[in-house]
């Protein structure tokens, strides 16, 4: 998976990480579990993955609310990006 | 005498040391990130509070003021907490497509960080407080405070409902007090599982609010070692109490009085600080709720060295100047040294108490707090 700059401090610098998992949600589970300081940027207190979070996988973007029902073949490669605002 | 500024803002912290308060060399950390609060613990480490409107709240620790590490751990509600409904609109708890999010209650931005007692204290938005006994490793909500009656009749100021003013009494655990815009300002006696209004002789600033809250309290400053004599700075004007918030005298006699929004004459700013060896306070008016900079232009900190009137003091401080001063954007190091940053990215530092003042950086985004140090 490929962090936004902004989080690419929290795993020392790394740009990208290797994870396991069949869909985006469960990815991103799998980063949070490996380093755990992690979570709090993904995960809301109910849980959630955060509502501005967005994926890009395959050509399509993803919204934190499909991250679970999206599947993932080995070896596929997932952006992690946020909304932004502005021009 | 090492002198060290920890400022916030929306882009990142500004780290500004020096050894004399003349020359002063900068780092800039933590890029990217919105930096809102810091504060040192006893045995020197600095932690600092960061958030985001896409990846949360989160704090950084760093022994050295270079090397910082992000905790795993920061304040969180729990998923069955309610939130207040307005607080949701007014910082736009919704997602990029203007759904807006469940009626649960979220840490959408650290205000404030406090050390007392071997603990560490947050204050935060949605307004509440949460404790951490293990420097940061872990965070507790103060139930006390956080589920206290007549929560649901608070109002948000115009930045959301936060909790942004933490005080502690050096020689009693178990007071503290805690400021909520536009609650008011709170006072436990009993380790924080009760907590009792104190803002009798504020004036309220939500008119529909019950009588014992709706003051928008903008800062608060007083001596932990004498902790009973405060100094308010309260969008309806500067109050003192010598009590510990049982009751407030209005307190500005040598401040420039204006005319608010809603037709009430009075001081008005934001941030307050105190020199405690001298016992000084200092707050930065700005003329009204309406313009929010200093009147006519001319920045200007005024000072309090008996309780009683203020002296203006602006000898460095420039004119044409129409930029504010945010609520915790000033601080003492407590050796002397007064600091303050604006809206418009200056940070000025006294070394003689306020008398004068130069300019120490420039060109930084917003500040939102300074936090200083002197060892």
């Amino acid at each position: 998976m490929q962090l936004p700059p902004l989080l690419r401090p929290v795993a020392g610098g790394m740009r990208t990480l290797e994870a396991e998992g069949s869909s985006i949600a469960a990815v991103l589970a799998d980063i949070a579990r490996k380093h755990p300081q992690f979570a709090l940027h993904f995960f809301d207190e109910a849980g959630a993955i955060r509502h501005n979070i967005v994926f890009l996988h395959d050509g399509a973007m993803i919204r934190a609310k499909e991250a679970a029902a999206r599947r993932l073949k080995p070896g596929d490669e997932v952006v992690l990006t946020n909304a932004l605002a502005g021009g | 005498m090492t002198v060290s500024l920890i400022v916030g803002t929306p882009k990142g912290a500004a780290i500004l040391g020096s050894n004399d308060r003349k020359s002063w060399h900068s780092e800039f950390v933590l890029r990217g990130w919105p930096v809102t609060a810091s504060v040192r613990d006893d045995r020197g480490r600095t932690y600092i509070a960061v958030n985001s409107p896409n990846y949360g709240v989160a704090l950084h620790a760093s022994d050295d003021l270079r090397s910082w590490k992000q905790l795993e751990a920061a304040p969180r509600y729990r998923p069955e907490d309610r939130g207040n409904p307005e607080h949701h609109r007014l910082v736009a708890k919704e997602d990029f497509t203007g759904v807006l999010k469940s009626g649960g209650r979220f840490v959408d931005q650290i205000w404030t960080l406090h050390f007392a007692h071997g603990a560490l204290f947050a204050g935060v938005s949605e307004a509440g407080l949460f404790v951490s006994r293990d420097r940061g490793q872990s965070w507790q909500p103060v139930d006390g405070f956080n589920e206290q009656p007549g929560r649901e009749s608070w109002a948000p100021g115009f930045g959301g409902l936060g909790a942004h003013t933490i005080l502690s009494d050096a020689n009693n655990p178990d007071r503290m007090w805690v400021g909520v815009s536009a609650a008011g300002f709170f006072r436990t006696d009993d380790g924080g599982r009760t907590w009792q209004p104190k803002n009798k002789g504020v004036n309220p600033a939500v008119e529909s609010a019950p009588a014992a809250t709706g003051q928008c309290v903008h800062s608060v400053t007083h001596d932990p070692r004498n902790a009973s004599v405060m100094i308010r700075q309260e969008h309806r004007g500067v109050h003192r109490s010598t009590d510990g918030g049982d009751s407030w005298e209005v307190m500005e006699d040598g401040l420039p009085i204006a005319e608010l929004s809603d037709g009430h004459h009075c001081s008005f700013g934001f941030a307050s600080a105190m020199d405690l060896a001298s016992g000084s306070a200092f707050v930065v008016p700005l003329d009204g709720d309406n313009f929010r900079f200093p009147r006519d232009g001319r920045l200007a900190v005024y000072r309090s060295t008996n309780g009683g009137r203020w002296e203006r003091l602006t000898k460095g401080l420039p004119a044409d100047c129409y930029t504010a001063v945010l609520r915790g954007a000033m601080s003492a190091d407590q050796k002397g040294g007064l600091y303050f940053g604006t809206a418009s990215g200056t940070v000025y530092g006294s070394d003689d108490l306020g008398e004068s003042w130069r300019e120490i950086a420039t060109g930084l985004p917003r500040i939102m707090s300074v936090e200083a140090y002197a060892q």
